[in-house]
């Protein structure tokens, strides 16, 4: 069996339901006894705090359109890459980091609280430097409250300093059994991700909604970003894509697809003062 | 597991071809070709009979007999559906029967015509208020609960906002007969249709219970075929 399959097992029935409103509950789920289960939907609280976490899941779900927007430099939204609100384990759940900040961080050599790493978000993942107020919310923003409100209450009897909670991140993807190869990665995105992120990587908008994100260009993340890195977005797409239909690339086609995308043009790391584009793939 | 890599390139491979067409369809068409695609479409041809006594007058289909609406439908997708019909990636004898007689030219005429038509639905039944609120859940929310690989995508993540389609490949579910969704879901279930992209409705459709297929589809039905306003969509996001 594979560890895929084991974590799947030990995990993937311990959730419950991304939901702001039912209640019914989901025939043959047996939350497992190893998996944290975040709190239901139905449980936010009443009162000003609630108000917060409500206000936090609206951006993590639709930060486009939320009070995020004014920082959002690209088309990009947190649950992109955090699937189902950010509460699903292998998909780099909310309930999972919450415990795990404060943090020494290699990216920035020191230690980074959960605020600090909010902003690197803006700052990488949804480009903040071409947003309409140039750089990601000041700290103290309201925005990084409320997702702070949001994972919070999400986390709810998660292990405090547990840094290697069951779920956190993407799973560990294995190396991949011949070095990854951008060329075999085009065959994969033609045959496998150009259907919904199209074949220029450009994603679909659809009644000026982002329906699928775009992978590379001006709306895509930018080369500072977790996901610029190979192994990042291999892990990522072999546990989460294609959508619904995670596990089903192989291991050589998730790395190689990654190396793809990841070898396309996007916006500059705003760490790389030189000031061109990069295109080169990270590792 | 290990086989899915084959269906899910064959199923690509299928699409692809599809997308060619698609392509070669976004040509204009003459007047002449619409001319044609609403003659079959109300009066038939060789041994195809009118398309409009099933699927109504101006194609706003038959709730209550669950045959489709294909008024406003994606042109790739509707010449698509029809080749399908006879290939065997759909299972329908009595569509195989109409559409095999048809010329590639017929075809796209029909495609054509029904795409230009204005959306319209047929009158819907009374909905249950529990059915909806599920169904609303399922296809504006998805259900992870069973874990990545096993979870439910919601629907408007790949047919858009309140299900009223995204380009040819995800056709609008908005506004369908409740019975026709539901019947595709468990013909997709059972095998009975397949060949769409990487199989994704092939695998979504075997995660859903009787219970979730009923609630996903009356809640579908239920939606209106056009968004109202752009605020409104925008509302709709963020709920």
């Amino acid at each position: 069996m594979s560890k895929r399959m084991i974590l799947t097992i030990l995990f993937g029935a311990s959730l419950v339901m991304t939901c702001a409103q039912a209640s019914d509950p989901v025939a043959g789920v047996t939350p497992h006894p190893d998996g944290f289960v975040p709190p239901s939907m139905d449980d936010i609280p009443d009162g000003a705090f609630g108000d917060s976490v409500r206000r936090g899941k609206l951006i993590f779900d639709h930060t486009r359109q939320s009070d995020a927007r004014r920082f959002v430099g690209n088309q990009q939204s947190c649950n992109n890459c955090h699937l189902g609100s950010g509460r699903v384990a292998g998909s780099a759940p909310m309930w999972a980091a919450w415990v795990a900040y404060p943090a020494y961080r290699e990216k920035n050599h020191h230690v980074n609280t959960m605020e600090e790493r909010l902003r690197g978000c803006f700052t990488y993942s949804m480009n903040a430097q071409a947003s309409e107020a140039g750089e990601a919310p000041p700290p103290g923003h309201e925005v990084l409250k409320d997702l702070q409100s949001y994972m919070f209450w999400m986390a709810k009897g998660a292990p405090t300093g547990d840094a290697r909670m069951p779920g956190r991140g993407y799973p560990q993807l294995d190396d991949p059994p011949q070095p990854y190869d951008p060329g075999r990665g085009a065959i994969v995105y033609a045959q496998s991700c150009a259907i919904c992120h199209q074949a220029e990587g450009a994603g679909m908008t659809v009644e000026g909604q982002v329906l699928f994100p775009p992978l590379w260009g001006d709306g895509a993340y930018n080369a500072g970003a977790g996901m610029h890195r190979v192994n990042t977005a291999a892990a990522f797409i072999h546990a989460n894509m294609p959508l619904g239909l995670g596990g089903t690339l192989s291991v050589q086609e998730a790395w190689d697809v990654a190396a793809y995308i990841n070898s396309k043009p996007r916006p500059k790391d705003p760490r790389d003062k030189a000031g061109s584009s990069t295109s080169a793939a990270a590792q | 597991m290990a086989n899915t890599d084959f269906l899910v390139r064959r199923s690509a491979g299928h699409w692809f071809l599809a997308g060619l067409l698609g392509a070669l369809l976004s040509a204009p068409l003459a007047a002449e070709d619409l001319d044609l695609g609403e003659q079959i479409a109300h009066h038939g041809v060789d041994h195809a009979s009118p398309c409009v006594g099933c699927h109504g007058q101006q194609g706003e289909g038959n709730a209550a007999a669950s045959f489709p609406r294909l008024a406003g439908l994606p042109e790739a997708y509707l010449y698509d559906q029809m080749a399908a019909f006879v290939d065997g990636r759909r299972d329908n004898a009595l569509m195989a029967t109409q559409d095999k007689d048809l010329t590639e030219a017929q075809r796209r005429a029909v495609a054509a015509w029904y795409a230009e038509q204005p959306a319209a639905v047929d009158d819907m039944p009374k909905p249950d208020k529990d059915l909806m609120r599920l169904g609303e859940q399922l296809a504006t929310k998805g259900d992870w609960s069973a874990g990545l690989e096993n979870g439910i995508p919601a629907c408007v993540q790949c047919h858009g906002p309140g299900g009223r389609g995204a380009g040819a490949a995800f056709p609008p579910l908005a506004g369908q007969p409740a019975k026709y969704l539901s019947g595709q879901l468990q013909a997709w279930q059972a095998g009975k249709r397949r060949g769409e992209p990487l199989g994704m409705m092939g695998a979504i459709a075997k995660r859903l219970d009787d219970r979730q297929i009923q609630a996903v589809s009356t809640w579908l039905a239920h939606q209106p075929v056009k968004a109202r306003n752009d605020v409104g969509a925008t509302r709709e996001a963020a709920k």
